[in-house]
């Protein structure tokens, strides 16, 4: 640590301040908690469901009260401001999908009790985090190896005949391509941190300037590991988790090399993949198609995104009131398209309101990774964290907007998804232990 | 240091994206969402559409002929709504409702009020919005007699036709029967989507076509129902009633048919030929004065659709007039009523109607009365009041003499409680022949002074050469009819 970070720990020592830091936490969490309560008592008064629904919110406090308690004892100088929102847009989720899909609603309220119990646990490992950067190797393989397991044995909880993404043990599914999002990340970042100056080779050319190429010898072995990965992807039809990976890869490069080159590379590359795509895959050519023209299948193929529109529409500016609107028409409104279901009900208020938690969670992670840019690991880890959670996001938000193609990824802590609650969980609890020391 | 700017142009970015999301979705909820609410793929329309509290349908007697009754929730909460009709008796008059082929009858004539959409002001379309209340419309109550359309029903049996009862002066519909008819309950059933499809193709294919109002937009020939028009012309021309006339027993050749009147001697006078519906003298008077009987074929409004408060009517298609036929040929038969001239019930219960008003003419209405949802009273609905003279007193009275002496001369009604004047003809279509009766009563016989008040009926019977069944039909309907309106 350097002396300004020394005067800024002693600085931030203070009781005093991380009282205020957990009052503001506190503070936030009421306030969701309040938001939720309110949705919850209109949920039950509108449909009639008996006040024994009460316990997904019940679980819910729990959750917020076991979170901010091991926070406070664990990261004290941490955000406040990542947990409340989180909590705020799992448990407005959680409401959703009561109203959209109430059968699914009670495993999602488990699976939000795992999220937080594993956070916490993350809490108590060691917060040097070397058991993530020594053993990189090790779970990069373990995730890559649980990936191609879905090839094998993978299934799909759903439908028959959907992509077989899941693992499934009992009656409980795991998507191991959303551990290996995480697990990729921390590998990059991991990586990256050590060979920061060896990435690109420096090519002179007279008379214009520098020009710098990605080398080779160092750059190999992340593309094997990361090719892997995008071709399992693709050979379970998992493009739009392809996607992301592929952004992840490109956005972090750049932001540790500082070469913009790779942003343009890997745009065009992104590019010429998505023609290649749109030739050689129906379901690409089905998404592009319905993506530039809806309206003239808006009965057939285009329907889910025609019926997202609409719902938006629907809303307005107040929304249509909880339980007031018709979202459910949308297919599978309850988690890739929850975004347009909360569109309808709470209106163009409500969507502006979670695009800007989800930004300002992903800013706050993206300046912790600032604050602490003198230990390359925790930093590239915060911005990658940042990144992937923001990727996602506006993939998904960008999607059921028409602004770019529909990508099969769900909205993090809103939309259904066991897995991928968790995982965002986990991206959190890091990117809070990352905090701590900004 | 480089990480530190990438970081710094990547926060940027990121503002730029959740900036794109935020300007896209207020393009979506607010600008372009009126355009987008008003497509045809929105299923809120359909849903909106569900949940109108559509109002209920009454006979005079607040009967329930239509109404509605929640079924299930829609997925905003609303309750989705089945129109149910407890009385088919009442279909011809009141119609069909139907969330996919649309409205008929009453429920297409006061279709905005049932809707609701007259009490959508600005101020209840922002209640209804913020409170999320669907449409809830006005009842209605007609002028129509359930009971008295039963009777006539029972009466009908088998056979098809039309009847139609007026109040007189005022113009109201007592009963209004088309038969065949079909099932409304059917056509209403959202439940089966498929069921109701192959109902309404079923209906719209059948030949003896039941969705037809045969009372307003049934397209018939005449014949002797065409002789009382006749008969005021000759009157108001001067001829007597008592009047003798040469060769009312000779028969008519009209396109290959040869008409004759049913007779037992020899007839000599007008009032004979009337009431026994003999041909040849108005065929003749056709022939001999054509603008008188054009005339007034035109002044009872037997060439222009009717006026049905609300409704629409038709007329037949406009036939040649009289005076412009050059061969006498052409004038006979129209003057028998088997021309090109075609009416439908509703213009020869009219006819019927300003007889019995002294020949005043009347303006039929079938929607009695509005009640607004949330008041308990009934606010009158618009009818005309205006009673044009089409005949002087007079001619009305010879008129009524003749169609009682018709009827006596029938043996009809002798012991009916009322007296009953009309007039029984047969009509000829070709391969068969529809029989008409047309006629009214007046109920407050006893009291000399108010003797204003009258039931005037037309019946048409298809496929049959039995007029005195249509005088059947007919008196049930007129006794029936004749029981003071309260």
């Amino acid at each position: 640590m350097d002396t300004t970070q020394k005067q800024l720990r002693a600085f931030t020592d203070t009781p005093a301040l991380q009282a205020s830091i957990s009052f503001r936490e506190r503070l936030l969490l009421v306030l969701a908690g309040l938001f939720l309560l309110v949705i919850q008592s209109g949920l039950i008064a509108a449909r009639q469901f008996s006040p024994i629904d009460y316990w997904h919110f019940a679980v819910w406090v729990g959750c917020a009260i076991a979170g901010h308690l091991v926070l406070h004892k664990r990261v004290p100088r941490r955000d406040p401001f990542m947990f409340p929102i989180v909590m705020l847009l799992t448990g407005w989720g959680l409401t959703v999908i009561e109203r959209t899909a109430p059968g699914f609603v009670s495993r999602q309220t488990i699976w939000l009790a795992i999220s937080v119990g594993v956070m916490i646990a993350i809490l108590y490992a060691p917060h040097n985090l070397r058991w993530l950067s020594r053993y990189r190797y090790l779970w990069l393989v373990v995730g890559l190896i649980l990936l191609m397991l879905t090839v094998l044995i993978g299934r799909n909880p759903t439908s028959i005949y959907g992509p077989r993404l899941w693992l499934g043990i009992f009656d409980a599914y795991f998507q191991p391509s959303e551990l290996l999002k995480v697990l990729l990340v921390a590998f990059l970042a991991s990586y990256l941190a050590d060979y920061q100056s060896n990435l690109s080779v420096r090519i002179k050319i007279p008379g214009i300037g520098n020009f710098y190429l990605p080398s080779a010898r160092f750059l190999g072995p992340v593309l094997l590991m990361w090719g892997i990965s995008i071709v399992v992807l693709a050979l379970q039809q998992d493009l739009g988790t392809a996607t992301l990976f592929f952004i992840i890869f490109v956005t972090m490069l750049y932001v540790a090399s500082g070469q913009a080159i790779y942003v343009i590379e890997g745009a065009a590359l992104l590019l010429i993949g998505g023609v290649i795509g749109y030739m050689v895959f129906s379901v690409v050519r089905l998404r592009v198609d319905i993506w530039l023209n809806p309206w003239a299948d808006s009965g057939g193929r285009a329907f889910q995104i025609v019926q997202s529109l609409l719902a938006f529409s629907a809303g307005g500016i107040f929304g249509a009131g909880v339980t007031q609107g018709s979202p459910v028409y949308i297919p599978v409104v309850h988690s890739d398209f929850i975004f347009a279901a909360i569109g309808e009900e709470w209106g163009l208020l409500g969507t502006l309101a979670i695009t800007a938690c989800i930004a300002i969670l992903v800013i706050r992670g993206l300046k912790v990774a600032t604050m602490i840019h003198t230990r390359p690991f925790r930093s590239f880890l915060a911005a990658g964290l940042s990144i992937t959670i923001a990727a996602q996001s506006l993939m998904i938000m960008g999607g059921v907007l028409k602004l770019i193609p529909l990508t099969g990824v769900t909205l993090p802590f809103l939309s259904y998804g066991g897995s991928s609650l968790l995982i965002n969980f986990i991206m959190v609890g890091l990117l809070l232990v990352l905090s701590n020391e900004a | 240091m480089k990480t530190l700017h990438s970081l710094n142009r990547l926060t940027l970015f990121m503002l730029l994206a959740f900036g794109a999301v935020a300007i896209s979705l207020t393009y979506w909820s607010a600008f372009d969402a009126p355009s987008m609410l008003a497509r045809s793929d929105n299923p809120r329309l359909v849903e909106g559409e569900e949940a109108i509290k559509r109002g209920a349908i009454y006979d005079r007697n607040e009967q329930v002929l239509a109404q509605n009754i929640p079924v299930q929730q829609l997925p905003s909460g609303w309750m989705l709504q089945q129109r149910i009709y407890p009385s088919l008796e009442a279909v011809s008059a009141v119609g069909y409702y139907s969330l996919v082929h649309g409205v008929g009858g009453a429920e297409a004539a006061f279709d905005k009020i049932l809707r609701g959409d007259d009490l959508l002001d600005a101020d209840r379309i922002l209640q209804n919005s913020i409170l999320h209340l669907p449409e809830v419309g006005s009842e209605v109550r007609l002028t129509l007699d359930l009971d008295l359309q039963k009777q006539i029903i029972t009466a009908l049996g088998n056979h098809r036709g039309a009847v139609v009862v007026l109040d007189v002066p005022s113009g109201a519909v007592l009963a209004m029967v088309s038969l065949p008819s079909y099932d409304p309950n059917k056509l209403a059933d959202i439940s089966d989507r498929d069921k109701l499809d192959a109902y309404y193709n079923a209906l719209k294919a059948d030949k003896t076509a039941p969705l037809l109002n045969r009372v307003t937009q049934g397209i018939y020939q005449p014949g002797g129902a065409l002789e009382t028009v006749i008969l005021a012309a000759m009157l108001t021309n001067k001829n007597p009633l008592n009047g003798i006339v040469n060769g009312a027993m000779l028969p008519v050749q009209v396109n290959g048919m040869t008409l004759t009147c049913a007779s037992n001697g020899q007839i000599v006078t007008l009032i004979d030929a009337y009431a026994l519906a003999c041909p040849a003298v108005f065929a003749n008077a056709a022939v001999q004065n054509p603008e008188g009987i054009q005339a007034m074929i035109d002044a009872f409004g037997l060439t222009k659709a009717p006026i049905l408060v609300s409704y629409e009517t038709v007329s037949g298609k406009a036939p040649i007039p009289l005076n412009e036929f050059s061969d006498s040929v052409q004038r006979s038969a129209q003057g028998a009523g088997q021309g090109d001239l075609t009416v439908t019930p509703l213009q020869m219960v009219l006819v019927a109607a300003t007889i019995a008003n002294h020949g005043n003419a009347v303006t039929p209405y079938l929607g009695d009365a509005l009640r607004r949802p949330d008041s308990s009273d009934w606010t009158p609905l618009p009818r005309v009041e205006k009673y044009p003279a089409v005949i002087t007193p007079e001619v009305a009275g010879d008129i009524e003499t003749a169609m009682a002496s018709a009827i006596k001369t029938g043996g009809m009604f002798d012991s009916s409680p009322v007296k009953i004047f009309g007039h029984a003809s047969i009509a000829y279509t070709g391969k068969t022949a529809d029989s008409w009766f047309i006629g009214y009563t007046r109920p407050d016989q006893a009291d000399n002074t108010a003797d204003n008040r009258a039931v005037a009926v037309a019946v048409v019977i298809e496929d049959s050469q039995d007029s005195s069944f249509a005088a059947q039909v007919g008196g049930v309907a007129l006794m029936a009819g004749a029981t003071p309106i309260p």
